[in-house]
């Protein structure tokens, strides 16, 4: 498998995750979020509560399309986009001095402004950027993004239930304080389970027929083609053509959509444009590659032709 | 007058025979009618004409009809030497579609002066004629008939090494005794049915590859191993491609 497929889908897993589990922690706590919206004067105040929804959605959206690999180079952009506008506002508010939590990962205690922040953005940024200028395919396996996805959720639970005991401990704290602070909008049991099937949802729809939906989006134009070679060795050295003790060599040539993970059905065209060439005999294998991001053992047969060569 | 009327049937029935021999042969065909009686692997003189058929069941592409989607395909070599000068040859590659054969590429030589060439996949879609010694000239003989031994030999390395499995043996003309040999390969989870002549060199006669899943994947055979009377081929013959079959696509 080619390098660039797996450091890809990597950058994406990781960004997938980040920006999945970023969505998840603010939306189980949109209070808190809402909060730091109209402590740094994003907008209008009454425009807060649009903000503090609207934000988890994108991230989520973003996560979402990073981890199943759906439209990945359009969520990279906006994942870029999303990125800036923070970097840019975490800057601003640590030039001025102020630490206070960024809530770019819920209601966490931990998560204060400072250069840790930006760095940690910037970081975030580069993966962005490498995802969307990566010109090579990317590889899918499912079981790695269910398993992401699940881990997150689980990940984005405990911190819930940490941030209701830190609000629950606040209220003991400080009853007054609690009282005037926004009323809660916290996530309900019911909700969770509709976030979780409706992530089920998407997986099943990627598994079974997505994929199918999304070949037939990509022609044309042509988005992400991956061109593939047919090498081919015919069996006997010394056949027409060639001089002693030389054997033709077939290359044909099609071109695929490495969008997907297909095998023979995601490829655009039929093989052609055969060049032939005579090379030295010996045992030589036929192939095709690139395998265009599928990992089925169909696109690289191998089949040697050693009948005489 | 009965037996003359006896002979003219006689005559008139092998006349008919012979007609239809015609009808349906090749080239090829009214060639390998001189074939020696009796099949001999080799001889000192003589024309060495060998035919064999490769059948890619999977992942065939004709370049006769430019590629498209993988399919099942036949391809035959055929090569003629003349064992008493080996400037002397004729070499036909021909796929067989569902229309019938067409060639795909072909070259020989007058065994002096002139040789000539056509090839579809270099782009020489006609033949050429070219004077002076062949480049397609054997060194000897035994080079020859290493194309056709080289890999028969691996296998039977590999029966003694038990990375093969020696299945049967058998007599068979004109090869003599032979071997059938099984073998797994591993990386591919492919087998390999080979028959393979047991005396140096190791023709490989025949082979028939099976994937992982037991479906045919390609075979290769030899069909014919034959010695022909260079008198009875003229130069005509070692300077042209058979004129019976299309080159390409359509007839020229």
């Amino acid at each position: 498998m080619d390098t660039w497929f797996i450091l890809v889908s990597i950058a994406r897993w990781i960004l997938g995750s980040i920006f999945l589990l970023a969505a998840l922690t603010k939306w189980f706590d949109l209070s808190s979020f809402q909060r730091v919206i109209i402590r740094w004067h994003i907008g209008r105040p009454e425009w807060s509560a649009i903000i503090a929804r609207g934000v988890p959605g994108l991230e989520a959206t973003i996560g979402i399309t990073l981890l199943l690999n759906i439209y990945p180079k359009i969520g990279a952009t906006f994942g870029i986009g999303l990125l800036l506008i923070f970097t840019t506002l975490l800057s601003a508010r640590l030039i001025k001095g102020e630490t206070e939590g960024c809530g770019c990962f819920g209601n966490s205690k931990n998560d204060k402004v400072n250069l840790f922040t930006i760095v940690r953005n910037l970081i975030f940024l580069s993966l962005s950027l490498f995802i969307l200028f990566t010109p090579g395919e990317t590889w899918n396996p499912l079981p790695i993004s269910i398993i992401l996805v699940i881990g997150i959720l689980i990940l984005a639970g405990i911190q819930r239930l940490s941030a209701v005991h830190t609000s629950l401990k606040r209220t003991v704290d400080n009853p007054v304080r609690a009282q005037f602070s926004p009323k809660s909008s916290t996530i309900s049991r019911r909700d969770f389970l509709k976030i979780g099937l409706g992530a089920l949802g998407a997986f099943l729809v990627n598994a079974l027929g997505i994929e199918t939906a999304y070949a037939l989006s990509c022609s044309p134009p042509p988005r992400c083609c991956c061109n593939q070679t047919y090498s081919h060795w015919e069996p006997y050295c010394y056949t027409s053509g060639c001089s002693f003790p030389y054997r033709r060599h077939h290359v044909w040539r099609r071109t695929c959509e490495s969008c997907y993970c297909g095998c023979g059905s995601s490829c655009r065209t039929g093989w052609c444009c055969c060049t032939c060439t005579c090379e030295t005999c010996g045992y030589a294998c036929d192939t095709i590659t690139p395998n265009c991001g599928c990992a089925c053992s169909y696109c690289n047969p191998c089949s040697c032709s050693d009948g005489g060569g | 007058m009965r037996s003359k009327m006896a002979l003219f049937l006689a005559f008139s029935f092998a006349l008919l025979i012979s007609c239809q021999s015609n009808e349906n042969g090749t080239e090829r065909i009214n060639a390998t009618m001189i074939v020696s009686p009796t099949p001999v692997f080799l001889q000192d003189h003589g024309v060495l004409y060998i035919r064999s058929e490769y059948h890619q069941a999977q992942m065939g592409l004709s370049i006769v009809q430019g590629g498209g989607e993988f399919q099942s395909l036949t391809t035959s070599y055929e090569w003629w030497v003349n064992v008493d000068n080996l400037q002397q040859v004729r070499r036909v590659t021909t796929e067989w579609l569902e229309d019938g054969p067409h060639i795909v590429a072909a070259d020989g030589s007058n065994g002096s002066n002139g040789w000539w060439q056509v090839d579809l996949a270099r782009g020489i879609p006609q033949v050429v004629y070219d004077d002076g010694q062949t480049p397609f000239a054997l060194p000897n003989l035994d080079a020859f008939l290493e194309i056709f031994s080289r890999s028969g030999k691996k296998l039977v390395e590999d029966v003694e090494t038990n990375k093969a499995e020696q299945v049967n043996q058998f007599q068979q003309a004109p090869w003599g005794k032979v071997v059938s040999i099984r073998k797994t390969d591993p990386q591919t989870g492919q087998t390999i049915t080979a028959l393979v002549r047991v005396e140096p060199p190791n023709i490989l006669i025949e082979r028939v590859v099976s994937d992982k899943d037991g479906n045919l994947f390609e075979t290769i055979r030899i069909t014919n191993w034959e010695w022909l009377d260079p008198a009875t081929l003229d130069l005509d013959f070692w300077m042209n491609p058979p004129a019976d079959v299309p080159i390409g696509a359509s007839h020229p």
